[in-house]
């Protein structure tokens, strides 16, 4: 049986996350190590070589705290990505909810909003044809003896 | 309350998986630069991170999941 204690002291409690993360990247660099070293001897690593090759310090003060360090940044950056997808997650929720709520207005706001563009637009035109027709009665002879007439008649009433 | 499924019925922790085994970190998400700067200094203790765990667990052994 091995003497090692990784497990044990890598997992501290069944409440241990931090340490259950930390076993899985120490059996991850094990499995490594057998990898690399089948592939150099051509042959699989005796029980003997694993414990003296590998797991010579891998219970040490040393590994423990380097696989929890490991552990925790990978868990944090697995955080910082829930919270990235949360917040995208609730952006497109705010951005549906705008769109929802643009197409659901209420009718008289739509009808209210439409005649309200409309008189503008109406007043918009009939400030220009007056502008155009004033510009162009300026210079017309009738308009001129016509508008004379009538300021004469004003003057003598 | 936030949707916890997409469409394909993957959780969130599924989603952010697959986005991490894909490459994508919190910088590749389009989010103010500021709010990630926010987020990426905020750093959890191994005591935090445990403590949420062991939340979770015991909320979902009540819930029998």
């Amino acid at each position: 049986m091995s003497r090692h204690q990784t497990f044990s002291k890598l997992v501290q409690s069944q409440q241990d996350f931090v340490g259950m993360v930390a076993y899985t990247i120490y059996k991850n660099e094990k499995i490594n190590w057998i990898e690399a070293f089948k592939s150099h001897n051509s042959r699989e690593p005796s029980a003997a070589e694993v414990e003296q090759g590998f797991n010579v310090d891998s219970d040490s003060d040393f590994k423990i705290s380097h696989y929890r360090s490991l552990a925790d940044s990978l868990l944090n950056d697995f955080i910082d990505s829930s919270i990235g997808e949360e917040l995208r997650i609730y952006q497109d929720s705010l951005k549906e909810q705008a769109i929802i709520k643009t197409i659901q207005r209420p009718l008289w706001k739509s009808v209210s909003e439409n005649v309200l563009s409309n008189l503008i637009a109406a007043l918009i035109i009939a400030g220009f044809a007056l502008i155009v027709w004033l510009f162009q009665a300026k210079d017309n002879p009738d308009f001129q003896k016509e508008a004379a007439r009538q300021v004469e008649q004003v003057i003598k009433n | 309350m936030m949707q916890k499924y997409d469409a394909q019925g993957r959780s969130l922790a599924a989603r952010v998986n697959d986005a991490m085994m894909s490459g994508k970190r919190l910088n590749d998400y389009d989010l103010p630069s500021a709010l990630k700067a926010q987020i990426l200094n905020r750093r959890y203790s191994e005591a935090e991170i445990n403590a949420a765990y062991a939340k979770a667990s015991s909320k979902n052994r009540v819930a029998g999941v």
